[in-house]
């Protein structure tokens, strides 16, 4: 369906616009006047728009360069309808962003001749459209998995470690990686691995909070963020991961397999982070401490610090289980 | 066809070239050509106020919104003064324009006596 503007003050040239377009294609809007026009433009989303050059309130000219000036994905086809002819008027016109003009009087055929070449151009861009969003789509995502790739995750960490810097708000990042996953490859075969990191995936994607962002940072490995968390909500988050996968049901040839997690988390206004690298680091080193403490388990960057410095009070997840469950 | 004749020999509408633009529609020709009385005596009724009030832009804006419908009906007659009209509120020329809108009103009375419509449209 295209949605078309119609804005004419004269009410005999509006009602033969309005007579001459019948293709149920079009899904016309009718405004007598510049404002009215602006408004439907401003709440409908309009494929093509025929202005009259001379309108009450804002000009059809006037509305031309405002819609140019718009910055919308959506194009506006902008066929202005005019009795003025001369060369000067028509560069005025096309500069202000028109496509196309009809001048007056106009014939039914001419009108609908034109305005199937402003559909032709709204369908192709529609189809560029498209097509750029896939193309963006398959840029910044995992195509297994469907969660962000490594770049966009990294890329969206760091402009979002930018605002917690600048808005003193803390942020969390956690490194999640499959326990025992080169396990899974070599037993069920790769199909049965490729299986679990989608149905991983989802389940993360799932326990998480709407505004936290999940990607695949490398084989096995999940880099979650996590923006406005505290230490207390991390570790919520990062035991409600932990237990959501290992309560999922995996079946490989029958046989049920319990896939586990480790996670390793960081947390802003800690350990004198100063930059996502440094909190990737930390992130990392928990997760390894993790595995290295027999894993399906969190650890908090903290913990992990402690640890290589033989100070370990003992606080980790399996531990913390009683108190989340 | 004999109708049409005359009615390109007064010189108030080229039907031919009228009818050929809406497609052939007869019935649609004359709805809108009923819609252009009806309005004409409102933007009549605008030209005067505006000849009352010195308001050359007024003039010309209605001028030119009567300029462009009837073109498009074919109004020939209609067409040239409203024309002029927009001219003389572009110069400013109150003299031609006050000349002129009469002319139209005269020409709107042949237009009505071709195409009569019902009285409680026209005042």
């Amino acid at each position: 369906m295209i949605n078309l503007l119609i804005a004419e003050d004269d009410k005999v040239i509006r009602k033969v616009l309005e007579k001459s377009i019948t293709s149920p294609v079009y899904k016309l809007f009718l405004a007598a006047d510049g404002d009215e026009a602006l408004r439907i433009l401003e709440e409908k989303n309009i494929h093509i728009a025929i202005l009259d050059w001379m309108l009450p309130g804002i000009e059809g000219i006037e509305l031309c360069r405002m819609i140019r000036t718009r910055i919308e994905t959506q194009y506006t086809y902008i066929i202005l309808l005019t009795s003025r002819i001369d060369q000067e008027d028509l560069v005025k016109g096309f500069s202000a962003g028109a496509d196309d003009y009809i001048k007056k009087p106009f014939y039914s055929l001419e009108l609908d001749a034109r305005l199937k070449t402003g559909k032709r151009i709204i369908e192709l861009q529609s189809q560029l459209l498209e097509t750029q969003e896939k193309l963006k789509i398959q840029a910044t995502h995992d195509g297994l998995t469907k969660l962000l790739n490594r770049n966009s995750i990294i890329e969206i960490i760091e402009m979002e470690f930018e605002r917690s810097e600048r808005e003193k708000i803390p942020m969390g990042m956690i490194m999640a990686d499959i326990d025992h996953f080169k396990k899974i490859n070599d037993t069920y075969g790769h199909q049965a691995g490729d299986m679990v990191l989608r149905k991983v995936s989802s389940k993360l994607k799932s326990l998480l909070r709407p505004y936290d962002r999940v990607g695949r940072y490398g084989g096995e490995e999940f880099l979650i963020l996590l923006p406005n968390c505290t230490e207390k909500k991390i570790e919520i988050i990062a035991e409600r991961l932990r237990t959501g996968i290992s309560e999922e049901e995996f079946k490989f040839n029958d046989e049920a397999v319990q896939i586990t997690i480790s996670l390793g988390f960081a947390i802003t206004g800690r350990m004198d982070i100063h930059s996502p690298e440094m909190m990737l680091h930390l992130a990392d080193n928990a997760l390894y401490e993790a595995k290295r403490k027999g894993r399906n388990k969190w650890i908090s960057a903290d913990m992990a610090s402690l640890v290589t410095k033989g100070e370990n009070n003992g606080k980790e997840s399996n531990f913390m289980a009683e108190k989340y469950n | 066809m004999e109708k049409n004749q005359i009615l390109w020999q007064k010189n108030t509408i080229n039907f031919p070239e009228a009818l050929q633009r809406m497609g052939g529609d007869e019935n649609f020709l004359v709805e809108l050509i009923n819609d252009y009385v009806n309005e004409f005596h409102n933007y009549y009724s605008g030209l005067l106020t505006a000849l009352r009030e010195n308001n050359f832009e007024k003039i010309k804006i209605i001028g030119h919104t009567l300029k462009g419908s009837s073109a498009m009906l074919s109004l020939t007659l209609m067409h040239r003064y409203s024309a002029q009209i927009e001219k003389a509120g572009n110069d400013g020329d109150l003299v031609a324009a006050n000349k002129l809108i009469r002319m139209m009103k005269n020409e709107s009375l042949n237009l009505m006596k071709l195409f009569p419509i019902s009285p409680d449209i026209v005042n």
